[in-house]
């Protein structure tokens, strides 16, 4: 169990003294810590298991002002493995999901595993098809590719003692590259990776359907000097890649590492073969689960996250320019809904009209959107000018319009 | 133009518009018969302000409400309000869900910002936009309960699932204070619908049966779930 206290006051995001002498002396120490992890001492292998969920998320409509809709959940109970120098084995033990709407979605095989070793020197997710080779800040590449700012003071209460942390933003010297965004949060006295909440850059993403990626991996003391995995926290949001149509798939990995055994030699061959396989379908079929899944995932959900992926995002702003947080093209052809393409009514008759959007700031919610549209039996152009700010929309146009308010149904 | 904000559950947005109303008729013409008139709602233009709010709690038994109040200003002002509100209680696998709509306009309020009441997205088992006015309220009572179903497998999309939720429902509708160039009539009374709800494909698509015991009719309607209708 552990409690963070703030003892010092957090500098705004875009008032910070990078490479100070200070911050850069705590990364020093961290990369140097980081390099020799791979052969801690006192410790040659380890067992844990990690529970947790995977939840696809859909979210619709214009604003995506209502809360996403599961999709569909699968939990998952991993027996985890990690032998000195950083060789690291996951198996799956326990699967079982709920669909909650039709999706053909099959997760990359990361997203069903845990991150070991805190990513190693290059970040991969989506196993590469999403992020690939992204340089890791504490590694000996990064040291030169990143800027760092000590940002705030903290303090973790331990039973056995009392850990300092120093968190310390980290941002790109080139924003247009490859590169994560964050904060890490590392023990002041050896540098130990403590938290590591991040980003990244718009030019990371090789998928143009991704919109961003917010990973939070939170680690705890053991053995009293090691940070291994406790919590970890994924969140990737997508949307449809045809025609901007404001709808977005969010998938959702929340883990909870615990049960660690330390030093007690792993079987012969375990880490051979990928990193994340899953045990034989009986095996998991047969996994003893306590409770049901909804029941789990409602304890789940209570927790809430260790940090919020919004609360990701927000602490990145300022860093750099908005307009580089997302993988989004900036502009493009873009509709409201799939009727504004083509419809039928006893007004117009058919009415075909095509749509596009220009982002200013994808990530805040800045964009001007236009519409045209005619209808075939009433002659009219109708048009609409839309510009959003994450606060403040105008709107000028000539639509025909449904009397309807709400509709007012249970469905 | 329009402003929004957020804050833990709340959600607050204010809007200033201008609005210029024209009325618009049928122009297109049907494959057969004839399309129905449009609802005649004049000439306007009105300067409006609004704001609007919503408030949710979530967890085992979430619970909405919603609510606008809208001034406007043109030839004559006039002045508009709506509350909805939404609870949805578990019970051992079945869930009920209650939800009240009601809306109040003043004397003056224009036609095109009348309420209609009836049919799809308001309430099957009445005629479509059949009633209305100057006030209005809709209240539906439903259980929906899952029961096992034929799964039909949808290839790479997974299946079609298992289950088929039943929903019975009863609701009512009232309006009053109509106005003489719409279609849209007071209720005379509160009126009384039963009515049967299927969602089926994960609860993507919904069928709804409703009978209305006032005019001893029965109707349907098969549309997918709402929370899709905007993108639609």
């Amino acid at each position: 169990m552990a409690i963070l206290f703030s003892v010092g006051a957090a500098a705004p995001a875009g008032a910070q003294d990078w490479n100070s002498p200070e911050a850069l002396q705590i990364v020093d120490r961290a990369i140097e810590r980081r390099a020799s992890v791979l052969r801690p001492d006192g410790l040659s292998d380890y067992t844990a298991r990690a529970q947790g969920f995977v939840l696809f998320l859909a979210q619709v409509g214009e604003g995506f002002s209502d809360a996403p809709r599961p999709v569909k959940a699968d939990q998952l109970v991993l027996e985890v493995y990690w032998r000195a120098p950083g060789h690291s084995k996951q198996r799956i033990v326990g699967w079982r999901d709920q669909v909650d709407l039709p999706t053909d979605i099959n997760y990359h095989r990361d997203h069903l595993g845990i991150v070991q070793n805190d990513f190693g020197d290059r970040i991969r997710l989506g196993d590469g098809h999403e992020v690939r080779d992204v340089v890791h800040p504490l590694s000996s590449a990064g040291r030169n590719l990143y800027e760092f700012a000590l940002a705030d003071s903290l303090f973790i209460e331990f039973p056995e003692r009392s850990v300092r942390v120093f968190q310390v933003r980290v941002r790109p010297k080139d924003t247009a590259s490859p590169a994560i965004i964050g904060s890490l949060f590392l023990d002041a006295v050896d540098g130990g990776v403590v938290r590591f909440q991040f980003t990244f850059t718009g030019a990371t993403y090789r998928d143009n359907t991704v919109e961003d990626i917010a990973v939070t991996l939170e680690n705890g003391l053991w053995l009293g000097s090691h940070w291994l995995p406790r919590r970890q926290e994924i969140e990737i949001r997508r949307r449809s890649a045809w025609l901007n149509i404001p709808a977005r798939g969010i998938i959702q990995a929340q883990w909870n590492i615990d049960d660690y055994e330390f030093n007690v030699g792993a079987p012969p061959g375990t880490f051979v073969g990928p990193e994340i396989v899953a045990a034989p379908a009986p095996v998991r079929d047969a996994f003893p689960w306590e409770g049901s899944r909804e029941d789990n995932l409602r304890v789940y959900r209570a927790m809430g996250p260790l940090v919020d992926a919004e609360t990701v995002r927000e602490g990145v702003r300022g860093l750099i320019a908005d307009q580089l947080l997302s993988g989004l093209s900036s502009a493009g052809p873009g509709v409201r809904s799939m009727s504004r393409l083509l419809h039928f009514n006893r007004v117009e008759g058919l009415a075909p009209g095509f749509g596009a959007v220009l982002r200013a700031s994808p990530i805040a919610g800045s964009d001007v959107s236009a519409w045209l549209g005619y209808g075939f039996s009433d002659e009219r152009l109708k048009w609409h000018l839309e510009v959003s700010f994450p606060k403040v929309k105008a709107y000028f146009g000539r639509v025909v319009r449904d009397l309807a308010d709400t509709p007012v149904t249970l469905a | 133009m329009n402003g929004a904000t957020r804050v833990s559950g709340v959600r607050l947005q204010a809007d200033v518009s201008y609005w210029r109303v024209r009325p618009t008729v049928v122009r297109a013409s049907p494959a057969t018969g004839t399309f129905r008139p449009n609802p005649d709602f004049g000439s306007a233009s009105f300067g409006v302000i609004a704001v609007s709010g919503r408030f949710g709690s979530r967890g085992m038994s979430p619970a909405f409400v919603e609510t606008g109040v809208e001034v406007g200003v043109g030839t004559e002002a006039y002045g508009r309000a709506t509350l909805d509100l939404t609870l949805r209680r578990q019970h051992r696998g079945t869930t009920f869900v209650a939800r009240g709509w009601a809306g109040f306009g003043t004397s003056k309020l224009p036609r095109h910002r009348s309420f209609a009441i009836g049919g799809r997205g308001t309430l099957i088992g009445e005629r479509f936009r059949a009633w209305g006015g100057r006030r209005a309220a809709v209240g539906q009572l439903e259980w929906q309960v899952p029961v096992p179903f034929l799964r039909l497998p949808l290839g790479s999309f997974g299946s079609t699932g298992s289950e088929l939720v039943l929903a019975p429902y009863l609701g009512v509708v009232w309006a009053e204070g109509e106005f003489s160039e719409l279609a849209w009539e007071e209720t005379d009374g509160v009126r009384t619908v039963l009515g049967l709800g299927m969602e089926w494909l994960h609860r993507l698509i919904r069928v709804d049966f409703g009978y209305s015991l006032e005019d001893s009719r029965l109707r349907f309607s098969a549309d997918l779930r709402r929370y899709f209708w905007r993108i639609m």
